[in-house]
């Protein structure tokens, strides 16, 4: 017993490292911001020192600031229901194929994921712009007569955040999906489940885990992503991770943007906290 | 009547076949086994019949009508599997009451058959768990209740019991047989457990290489198998090469290839009538085999080795004609010691020829 202990010590002292550095990186940022966001706009660049909460008020009561949280929660939702809808028949394809092409397949799910940010939303500008393809190919096709605005705006943001994460969506929900043994899906079929009856009664509560857990990714992602909304949403998409740069880099209020910043983080930790809630209920 | 017909089914994959040209029919109220070993068809068989697989050749009856295309939803079989497959997010009453619910059928009428299955499986008092507060074999009744709450017009059962502990296992035959008879339900049975196939079936069919090589009553199958593959596969069978002398009313007399001057007498005659001069095998049963005995076959042996097994004592012999064999004396009978010289003995009833090849 006592050398068991002992050696668990020993063990736990490799972690240390990595708890200095987490306290360090995200810990102390955390609460200096967490700092700032309490005290007076002392003129530009400068917080001052007043305890005050009229940060938060000021957020709370101005519909400015609040339309800006909605967009981006709506943002958030966008991506999620889409991310889902398009991730899932995805997911349950690599989760059940035998083909010898599912390797070259999740390689290509993945692949987003090797692509910095900036390289692929400039990759996507050219594609989405007036004269780019997708527009090209919507006229071609006979889908619209005249160009749509892909880009520089609320769509744009959300088709380039959406095909950044979906890689996210599907590997979470395949990894849940491969799990259901597959006998169950023939159980229910055998009983007389028609193929929608097993998809809604079955596999879709047995998906559960994957898909809040995809939710809680793509979601809380969405919601602090910066560079996506910089760069496909022109200047016209406003969303908390962008406000909350402006607030500091350009108008030089450390005590606003740090409000701003700390209220994307307690609505994220609400909501993970939610749905973790939640997932154990299911289990 | 016949309430499942197959007729020529075949399945190949990727030109392999699987299921070669099947046929077979399952009385009303009939439990039938597929027996093999693993590979030989039995389970592609029976997912065939269940409309899990389409056959690439062949059709399949279920009460007289073709459902070899009938999709499996729209099959009325009740299928349990080795992995029990139950719903894990669902209680044990609303996994057994799932096939009810596709069907329509809900309120008290639902409750009623649901406490009925659950009866049928002593697990009454369990209806509110999960699958995953319960052990293998309470899982493995739920998965068979729910299977025949919807009465289905055959009960389709793949190695339910594979997962299992020998104690568990037996007591579930026991379940199993009893349910299936109170039911009065058609059954196909798969597995690879002879002892399991013997114990419960009506008819066992072996299969081997995706075809059945024998269909017959466990008793028939066990005192007569028709090749030496069955013989070895369904219980331990020692073989000897013989050629046939004669052939009488009271069966044949063959003599051994390897000593011509030994000759034995088998007082059965199955299949097809056996020339002189045919070379067979010869064919009997550890159990039926005793020691120095006062008439019938005789052969002289020395004792190996001597295994005790509470009921019997299996005896490893070399016999005079270099063959090694087992056979088991009752454990209270004097036991000879190893390397003694011993004559072994069986009645001509007791013994079978089967064909050399294979």
């Amino acid at each position: 017993m006592g050398r068991f202990a002992a050696l668990r010590v020993r063990w736990g002292l490799l972690a240390l490292p990595v708890i200095a550095v987490l306290l360090l990186a995200f810990g102390m940022p955390i609460a200096s911001m967490t700092a700032n966001s309490l005290f007076n706009h002392a003129g530009p660049g400068r917080v001052g020192s007043n305890l005050t909460l009229v940060n938060y008020i000021n957020f709370a009561t101005d519909p400015y600031y609040l339309g800006i949280l909605v967009d981006t929660f709506a943002l958030g939702f966008v991506v999620v229901s889409i991310c889902t809808v398009l991730g899932y028949p995805v997911a349950y394809f690599l989760a059940r194929t035998h083909s010898r092409w599912r390797g070259v397949l999740m390689f290509l799910v993945i692949a987003p994921l090797l692509v910095s940010a900036v390289i692929r939303n400039l990759g996507w500008i050219p594609l989405l712009g007036t004269n780019g393809f997708v527009n090209w190919a919507l006229q071609a096709l006979g889908l619209t007569d005249r160009p749509i605005a892909l880009v520089n705006n609320f769509l744009g943001v959300v088709i380039g955040t959406t095909h950044a994460l979906l890689p996210f969506m599907i590997l979470m929900l395949t990894t849940v999906i491969q799990r259901i043994n597959p006998q169950i899906e023939e159980a229910a079929v055998n009983l007389g489940a028609t193929p929608w009856k097993n998809f809604t009664q079955v596999v879709l509560p047995l998906s559960m885990p994957g898909l809040i857990g995809g939710y809680l990714i793509v979601f809380t992602i969405t919601i602090s992503s910066y560079t996506t909304p910089a760069m496909l949403g022109g200047h016209r998409v406003t969303v908390m991770s962008t406000f909350v740069a402006q607030q500091i880099r350009f108008v030089l209020n450390y005590a606003f943007g740090a409000t701003c910043a700390v209220v994307l983080m307690a609505v994220a930790i609400a909501l993970t906290v939610m749905a973790t809630r939640q997932s154990e209920r299911g289990s | 009547m016949s309430e499942v017909r197959l007729d020529g089914v075949s399945r190949l994959y990727d030109r392999v076949v699987a299921v070669d040209n099947v046929s077979l029919t399952v009385a009303e109220g009939e439990f039938l086994t597929l027996l093999g070993p693993s590979g030989c068809g039995k389970t592609t068989t029976l997912r065939m019949v269940a409309g899990f697989i389409t056959p690439s050749g062949g059709a399949i009856y279920i009460k007289g009508a073709d459902v070899t295309r009938v999709p499996a939803n729209r099959r009325d079989t009740g299928m349990v599997f080795q992995s029990y497959a139950l719903f894990p997010h669902l209680t044990v009453q609303d996994n057994v009451g799932f096939g009810l619910k596709m069907r329509g059928i809900r309120g008290s009428e639902a409750t009623a058959r649901i406490t009925e299955a659950l009866r049928l499986v002593k697990l009454e008092q369990l209806a509110e768990r999960y699958p995953r507060q319960l052990s293998g074999g309470q899982q493995q009744r739920v998965a068979l209740a729910r299977a025949v709450v919807i009465r289905p017009q055959v009960l389709l059962m793949d190695e339910p019991l594979g997962s299992l502990d020998l104690k568990l296992r037996q007591e579930l035959q026991v379940q199993i047989r009893n349910v299936q008879r109170e039911l009065g339900i058609t059954t196909i049975y798969v597995t690879h457990d002879q002892g399991e196939a013997l114990s419960l079936s009506d008819r066992v069919a072996v299969m081997r290489d995706g075809r059945i090589s024998q269909l017959d009553p466990p008793d028939k199958l066990y005192s007569r198998p028709a090749s030496a593959f069955v013989a070895n596969f369904v219980g331990r069978t020692n073989l000897l090469p013989v050629e046939i002398v004669g052939d009488g009313d009271a069966g044949y007399h063959v003599k051994s290839s390897a000593s011509p001057d030994l000759t034995f007498a088998v007082g059965t005659r199955e299949g097809d009538a056996r020339r002189p001069g045919e070379r067979c095998l010869l064919g009997f049963r550890p159990e039926s085999t005793t020691l120095a005995p006062a008439d019938g076959n005789r052969l002289t042996a020395r004792v190996d080795d001597i295994r005790y097994f509470g009921a019997v004592r299996s005896v490893a012999l070399t016999t005079a004609l270099g063959n090694v064999m087992e056979i088991d004396l009752p454990a209270g009978a004097a036991a000879p010691a190893r390397g003694d010289q011993v004559t072994i003995g069986w009645r001509p009833a007791d013994c079978f020829l089967v064909p050399v090849d294979d």
